[in-house]
């Protein structure tokens, strides 16, 4: 049964679905620990060690698809993996030990937590802008936007910083250490 | 010994040689004003900066980032004098007494203190990385694989003990690092492990954008949740640095605090920070008014900053005698030589000795220009804190998706260090320390390596882990180390019901 499950998790074609069931799982005891008053002021830590648990039980399961082969004496690809799943196990029950009996803080609330994950997606932007238009202007535009949303409002500064920028990737990057960054298709098909 | 001052003579002289000397000036420059950023701390200067060495000569990339660990280490007490805003978190020790000092006029001997302190604290360490390391390293070129293994386990537990009262989470930390280097082929036997049939997993997650993703991106996400754009104007601070005959009344001090910051950093996990309040503890003790300390003792700023700056010695002597990184800075050290295809650890010493030595000779005059910067810009480094965050902080993230692309021009590494930024940052939110998990990134490799040699070098039996003497003293230092905090609990708990 270890193995079908290991083997269903691991295929390459059920990335997506392992991937969903580890969501939602993961939104499930979200929902548990909000659910128990007990559990709700240590949320975030709990859902830490919560994908920790789901992380570990994950990798233990994959570790029964692997193959084996004829010169494996001693240990297989396997080994390793599961000893550090078996050492996990324990020190889980002890992180939830900790954090049920009070030995550590509650939970602090989240700020602007918009400002962090509206950089984050923009840094995605930024990073799938790169093989159209190219680092320059992908990052010019990300350093524009970022210092926006930050409520940067003098125009100089906003010219000044993304050009600066600029130059100084061309020059270090390009000429002093020769690592070329991607000119964009979209330029490479204009013939630019 | 005669040997030691051979090889060290020929690593000064390669140091004799323009580009070389400018590539520790520029990072000591660069490891001040990034230590003097609040925010940004040694281990992300050196992480930021890592890329750029990619095409270097190892020798000079690796000097270079030496110069960058040890200018930070100092940078930090800067703003913790001057605006009590340590820039580094060992230098929160720092500001105890020498932002008192400031406040009552005394801003030059409080800089001045912690300049000298941090210069001669260092070359301290210096020196005892250089006698210490050398005859270790010779021992450890003859361990077996079981007592490399039962090393591992003890560098990465005592991260455990040293976590403090939430110790568990760092343990749980350190696995999740060794669990993380699983994925991809497998030392041994080259079977692809938790990869998914994605190719760029087939080497496993590159340890570029992790350090950069955990120690930068984590460290950015979370000062922009609660970043105000309302910034806090500073008043300016100017000061005249003393005499240097001001100094030799903390000779002992900074002597005492030096050595005892050097042992303290070679323990892996415990760097600076535990250095520096362990110090300060110490010199407190040996004071004759204790009274002073908290209020503006200079023997406070002047341990807390020899013993920081001692502590990059002794966090250098386990990463290269033994191959495991002292302080969270230390293991993205690792990171830059395995970038450069070198092997940390015993081998170091006979296949580049060059490079070692040329290393040692570079910490010595990183010191001597780390002293002479400090002096000639000393109002120059106290204004960083009027650069604006709306301005450092998009250029510290377009650093990182830089440095993480420009190792291997591949896009999905980008993705990697973004997405353990986001790990990062969930892991500071929470009070999960993300170093133990680059301790357990850089060993997991070295650990599987050993762990699999055991077998064969006992012809079958895997008798080494338990009939090897040192194995086992090894062994029952790391279950002592798990052990401590667990029974330090109970002690505690049981004196507080007593009371």
């Amino acid at each position: 049964m270890l193995k079908t499950l290991g083997t269903f998790l691991a295929a390459d074609s059920n990335f997506l679905w392992t991937v969903l069931i580890f969501a939602a799982l993961m939104g499930l005891f979200w929902v548990i620990y909000t659910k128990v008053p007990r559990l709700k002021p240590y949320r975030g830590q709990l859902l830490v060690i919560t994908f920790l648990t789901l992380f570990t039980l994950l990798l233990f399961l994959c570790t029964f698809s692997f193959r084996v082969k004829g010169i494996m004496k001693y240990t297989t690809a396997a080994t390793m993996p599961r000893t550090w799943c078996a050492l996990m196990a324990p020190v889980i029950v002890l992180v939830f030990v900790s954090i049920l009996n009070g030995t550590c803080e509650p939970d602090k609330p989240f700020r602007r937590w918009q400002l962090s994950l509206g950089i984050a997606a923009l840094v995605f932007a930024s990073v799938f802008l790169f093989e159209y238009i190219g680092y320059y202007l992908s990052s010019a535009i990300f350093l524009v936007v970022m210092m926006a949303l930050m409520r940067e409002r003098k125009a100089l500064r906003l010219i000044l910083v993304p050009v600066c920028w600029c130059l100084f990737t061309y020059f270090v990057f390009d000429k002093l250490l020769f690592i070329t960054l991607p000119a964009g298709s979209l330029f490479a098909g204009l013939g630019i | 010994m005669g040997e030691i001052f051979s090889y060290l003579g020929a690593g000064f002289a390669n140091l004799l040689n323009v580009t070389t000397l400018l590539l520790v000036l520029m990072g000591v420059c660069v490891g001040i004003l990034g230590g003097a950023i609040p925010g940004i701390s040694p281990s992300m200067a050196v992480a930021l900066l890592l890329p750029m060495t990619y095409k270097m000569d190892p020798t000079q990339a690796i000097i270079m980032l030496m110069g960058i660990y040890i200018g930070a280490n100092y940078g930090g007490s800067i703003t913790a004098v001057s605006i009590n805003t340590p820039g580094t978190p060992s230098a929160a020790v720092t500001a105890f007494d020498g932002y008192p000092m400031a406040k009552s006029g005394r801003a030059g001997e409080a800089m001045g203190i912690s300049l000298w302190a941090s210069t001669f604290g260092g070359l301290i360490g210096t020196l005892i990385l250089i006698f210490f390391s050398i005859p270790l390293a010779s021992v450890a070129i003859r361990f077996w694989p079981s007592e490399y293994f039962a090393l591992c386990i003890m560098g990465l537990t005592t991260v455990a003990t040293l976590g403090g009262k939430e110790w568990q989470k760092a343990l749980s930390m350190v696995l999740f690092g060794l669990m993380l280097n699983t994925i991809g082929k497998d030392p041994m036997y080259s079977i692809n492990r938790f990869i998914w049939g994605s190719t760029a997993l087939y080497d496993g997650i590159p340890m570029v954008p992790i350090l950069i993703g955990l120690f930068a991106l984590g460290e950015l996400f979370s000062n922009l949740e609660k970043y105000d754009p309302k910034e806090v104007k500073f008043e300016k601070v100017s000061y005249k640095l003393p005499k240097m005959s001001y100094y030799w009344k903390l000779k002992w001090s900074i002597l005492r605090s030096g050595l005892l910051g050097c042992v303290i950093g070679v323990f892996p996990g415990a760097g600076g920070t535990i250095a520096s309040f362990l110090a300060y503890d110490v010199e407190k003790r040996f004071s004759k008014e204790p009274e002073q300390f908290g209020h503006g003792a200079p023997a406070g700023v002047a341990a807390a900053e020899a013993s920081n700056s001692g502590s990059v010695g002794g966090a250098m002597v386990p990463l290269l005698s033994l191959g495991i990184p002292g302080s969270s800075t230390a293991a993205v050290l690792i990171g830059a030589l395995m970038i450069h295809n070198l092997t940390p650890g015993p081998e170091l010493f006979t296949k580049n000795p060059e490079l070692v030595y040329t290393l040692f000779a570079s910490m010595f005059v990183a010191h001597v220009i780390m002293a002479a910067v400090g002096v000639l810009g000393s109002n120059l480094w106290v204004r960083v804190t009027s650069i604006p965050k709306t301005i450092l902080y998009p250029l510290i993230f377009v650093f990182s998706i830089l440095g993480s692309y420009a190792v291997e021009k591949n896009i999905v590494h980008v993705v990697f260090c973004l997405i353990f930024g986001l790990i990062g940052w969930m892991l500071k939110k929470y009070k999960y320390p993300a170093a133990p998990v680059v301790l357990g990134v850089v060993l997991g490799k070295l650990m599987e390596t050993n762990f699999s040699q055991i077998p064969v070098v006992g012809k079958g039996s895997w008798a080494g882990l338990y009939n090897r003497p040192l194995t086992i003293v090894l062994f029952l230092i790391s279950i002592a180390a798990i052990a401590w905090p667990m029974i330090q609990e109970r002690l505690q708990k049981r004196k507080a019901n007593k009371a």
